[in-house]
């Protein structure tokens, strides 16, 4: 246990450079704004008091290196990241309620394109050369061709226009009822799932077929153990686990930060819708507070893959 | 903890579909730095066949996109030449591929959107080469300070979501070919960093590196003789994958509204102009959907048979 | 290695085994018309040098092939012929009553997996044992090969083993269902010189309890010696010699035998003597061979040209 708290810790130290250096970097790049948070809020309209009043409020006036100091300093005191431009809200509030929005859609996402690319790879694998193999191949490298903005769109076109069999955009939230919230959750966690899936399939495929070219799975055969009861999951997925693991931190990583196309065309209200609305007025304290939480999800599932890999393989121990 | 080589090399950004190859071949053999596209490896004939179509598709777009200007019976991207949502219609050049909403020539405004798309793509992915390229191989042949620092970068690199670090430059900013270039460069610099550093660590430990030191040559002359011809392979497998990648990235920007602005037609924006008429107008979108997929396909196809020929599967990171 | 109490008709027949498989390169043929007989309780050695044929007479025999391996001829396993049983139905027939220990202890247990799920699976499937009992068996099994702290070490992983050890846990493994054959595919290959012969004994000891037949496969000569009651001598996919042990050396010496033999440095030979090696190399496995005659004189040439070096 002392040992896994010590790697956990470890790798949080390291992480912290990395946050620095990203967090310090998106707060320079504030600075290539032109005008001020006041000017912003005020526009034409406000006097130059009232406007170097508002700045104030927002710390505008100190020079940018205190500003960014005051940033940190307030978010690790106090775990403050300001408040958003024009709505005045704290910003981590607003954070906590699109966060719970996008990391169910990419928990959703996961699962359709888990459920989907891992029977299919196993069955592949499992008989390689069939036409399904072929089809499968031809159609997963199809579909990683496409991007994320397409496959919204086909999806809506499939779904909403022609099957008429879910509403078009907007989100009803889990509070107010599963099934609509289901309802409206499940074409955005389609149009993500699509890409994952490929990509899962794919690098399974390939490694499955990797692991059964190895020595225990002939002894496994030699055995006369039954193929898909005893075989398949056993001497065939459970090794090939450490790659899904990769896979699945790698998928969730982009998933969390990529949802902003399907955000932004499904009108979620998620993180990556709240980063275009900042885009539009422009409220950089709230795209830092974004970067800031993304690079905070980076570092812990950058562990939790670890940890991950020091679980399944009884090989890897925790250092 | 130790983590396990994984059989899979991991792609470390969106959509590679390649394995990475994450370390070099040696230069031992056919040829010199090109001996290995001699050499007959693994791809199979199907791999072959999109390689092929890939580059003919690319090779079209490329010329297409540089003599945009002169093609003869172009019409210019912002000319009406018909009614608007026409479908084909082959009397003309312009109308080949139909109209848009508003009556343009889609032809004309993908040929001229590849522009964009291209210059961009190709632009950030030598930004990222060169940033990428330095520090991946002081940080895979010095080791120590400059792992660490690579590392580092290459770690902050690849934590910020592309998108959400594009849209905050053009907040801050606006959009500028410029400033969305070298932000992608610098994105996707993570990715020849790790890349580098692999192929770098496999091949530093060789005999002829040992040999050309104790000839007394010089770190630098070791670094531009000896390894950087080996790292060809790698990233010439590399290259395609991340210019895949741009040319996706870039599509997103634009399809938000925030890529380069108009009047300069983009795919991503063609393509989000005709989801806003998808219901009564399907046809609008295609011309732009399907171009895209097949260029992010090309690239994806080139790299795939590119690195299946220079195929390593240990030696992570 | 003798036993009176057994049934006249052997446990193992094999006749005209032949083994194609097509690849990129050709069609290579594996196995070229291969005859063995393996008697109740009596110990079979397969010979012959890398590329011969070897495994891929045991796993054409056993079914383990992958079914684009074409597999012709006749099998049976104590009467019933195993070839044309479907895959499954095969799997369990064989599974059961047939064990093998496979060359490589390193890479032949599966590395995510306790020793003991790996050991129960058999008992479980073929025998109906529950997971108590399973464990039990295979607990009881470890300690007759000689493994220490055995009901401890079912919960470890293979790579908390050695060599020798796992080598051992193999066997073990093989015998869990009381098979009438133990195939050892040159189980002692990949170890060390001591180990090796204690891993021999120890096969040699299991056999004689149990009244198994055994199948010693080796590249070694000197492996297979002392040990069998027959060898047959595999050259090119095919046999080339069959002869009672004791008889291999005894009266006409067949040349293939003279020449590996010779390739064996012995203690009385004098310092730096040269070791007889033959010239040239086997046939190719991609060349189909079509005139028997023509083709026993080419490697009759061969082998007659391991000439020179010490006796």
């Amino acid at each position: 246990m002392i040992a896994v708290l010590r790697a956990v810790g470890v790798r949080l130290l390291y992480g912290i450079p990395v946050f620095l250096i990203v967090t310090f970097g998106v707060a320079m790049l504030a600075e290539l704004m032109p005008g001020s948070p006041g000017q912003a809020i005020l526009g034409d309209q406000g006097t130059p008091e009232a406007i170097a009043a508002v700045n104030e409020r927002f710390g505008y006036n100190l020079p940018p290196l205190e500003r960014y100091g005051a940033w940190l300093t307030d978010l690790f005191t106090q775990f403050d990241l300001g408040t958003t431009l024009f709505t005045r809200e704290p910003v981590t509030d607003v954070l906590g309620r699109r966060l719970v929005v996008t990391l169910q859609l990419a928990g959703m996402a996961l699962v359709i394109a888990l459920v989907i690319a891992i029977p299919l790879s196993l069955v592949t694998a499992l008989k390689q050369g069939g036409w399904l193999d072929r089809i499968l191949n031809v159609v997963s490298s199809a579909m990683l061709s496409i991007p994320s903005f397409v496959s919204v769109v086909l999806v809506s076109l499939v779904f909403t226009v022609w099957l008429k069999a879910f509403p078009a955009t907007g989100w009803v939230p889990i509070a107010q009822g599963l099934g609509d919230n289901l309802k409206y959750a499940f074409l955005p966690a389609l149009a993500l799932a699509l890409y994952e899936a490929a990509f899962f399939y794919r690098v399974m495929r390939s490694d499955l077929a990797t692991t059964l070219r190895e020595d225990f799975v002939l002894v496994a055969r030699a055995k006369g153990l039954p193929k898909w009861r005893t075989i398949a999951p056993r001497h065939v997925l459970r090794p090939s686990l450490t790659s899904l693991v990769t896979l699945l931190g790698v998928a969730v990583g982009r998933l969390l930060g990529g949802a902003v196309i399907v955000e932004a065309f499904f009108s979620i209200p998620g993180i990556g819708g709240e980063s275009i609305a900042a885009v539009s007025i422009k409220d950089m304290n709230m795209l830092q507070a974004i970067v800031a939480l993304g690079v905070v999800i980076y570092v812990v599932l950058f562990i939790l893959v670890d940890l991950a890999y020091a679980w399944i393989d009884p090989r890897v121990s925790v250092k | 903890m130790s983590r396990p080589e994984p059989r899979a090399a991991a792609p470390v950004t969106a959509p590679p579909t390649a394995y990475l190859p994450a370390a070099g071949t040696g230069a031992a053999g056919v040829g010199g730095p090109f001996g290995w596209l001699r050499r007959p490896k693994r791809a199979t004939r199907r791999g072959k066949a999109f390689f092929v179509f890939g580059v003919v598709w690319i090779s079209l777009l490329v010329l297409a996109a540089l003599f945009a200007d002169v093609i003869p019976g172009l019409p210019h991207f912002s000319e009406k030449i018909g009614t608007f949502a026409q479908g084909p219609d082959f009397s003309s050049l312009g109308g080949l591929l139909g109209t848009d909403s508003v009556g343009r020539s889609n032809l004309s405004r993908i040929i001229f959107g590849a522009r964009t798309s291209l210059t961009i793509a190709v632009a950030s992915t030598l930004i990222g080469l060169f940033i990428g390229v330095v520090l991946g191989m002081l940080a895979g042949y010095y080791r120590g300070f400059w792992d660490g620092l690579g590392t580092i970068v290459a770690n902050a690199l690849s934590a910020l979501p592309p998108l959400i670090m594009l849209l905050a430059l053009v907040a801050a900013v606006g959009a500028s070919l410029w400033g969305i270039t070298v932000s992608l460069g610098i994105l996707i610099a993570d990715l020849y960093i790790r890349v580098t550093k692999g192929a770098v660590l496999s091949n530093a430990q060789r005999e002829y590196v040992l040999a050309a030191r104790s000839l007394g040559a010089t770190d630098a002359r070791i670094l531009f003789r000896e390894i950087l011809p080996n790292l060809i392979p790698t990233l010439a497998a590399v290259i395609p994958i991340s210019m895949a990648v741009l040319v996706v990235v870039e599509g997103s920007l634009s399809f938000l509204g925030y890529g380069i602005p108009a009047p300069n037609p983009s795919w991503g924006g063609m393509i989000a102009a005709g989801a806003d008429v998808i219901r009564r107008f399907p046809g609008v979108m295609v011309a732009p959907v399907v171009t895209l997929f097949l260029t992010v396909f090309s690239f994806n196809a080139i790299g795939d048979y590119l690195g299946s020929r220079t195929d390593r599967r240990d030696a992570q990171i | 290695m003798t036993d009176e109490n057994v049934p006249d008709a052997p446990l193992l027949q094999v006749r005209d085994l032949r083994c194609e498989i097509l690849a990129p390169a050709g069609t290579a043929y594996v196995l070229r018309g291969v005859d063995l007989t393996v008697p109740h309780g009596r110990t079979l050695g397969i010979v012959g040098e890398s590329g011969s044929g070897k495994s891929m007479l045991l796993k054409s025999a056993l079914g383990l092939l992958p079914a684009k391996a074409q597999v012709t001829g006749e099998v049976r396993f104590d009467g019933v012929d195993v070839l044309a049983m479907s895959a499954p139905e095969r799997a369990k027939f064989l599974g059961r009553r047939v064990g093998v220990v496979f060359q490589n202890p390193m890479t032949s247990l599966n590395p995510v997996v306790p020793i003991g799920v790996q050991m129960a699976e058999a008992s479980r499937f073929h025998l109906g044992l529950g997971k108590k009992e399973a464990h039990a068996l295979a607990a009881d099994l470890l300690d007759q090969v000689g493994v220490p702290n055995a009901a401890k070490r079912l919960r470890d992983y293979p790579h908390q083993f050695s060599g020798g050890m796992r080598q051992r846990v193999m066997i073990a493994m093989a015998l869990t269902c009381e098979p009438d054959l133990l195939v050892a595919d040159e189980a002692t290959t990949a170890l060390d010189v001591t180990i090796q012969k204690q891993i021999l004994d120890l096969l040699q000891e299991l056999q004689a309890q149990r009244r198994m037949a055994m199948i010693l496969v080796s590249h070694d000569l000197s492996v297979v010696a002392g040990r069998t009651d027959e060898v047959i001598v595999m050259y090119a996919g095919r046999v080339v010699e069959r002869k009672p042990t004791g008889e291999l050396f005894s009266g006409e010496t067949h040349p293939y035998v003279e020449a590996l033999s010779r390739a064996i440095p012995r203690l009385d030979m004098p310092p730096h003597a040269r070791l007889s090696t033959m010239t040239g190399a086997p046939p190719s496995v991609f060349d189909p061979r079509p005139d028997a005659a023509a083709a026993e004189r080419e490697d009759l040439e061969r082998w007659l040209s391991a000439a020179g070096g010490a006796r």
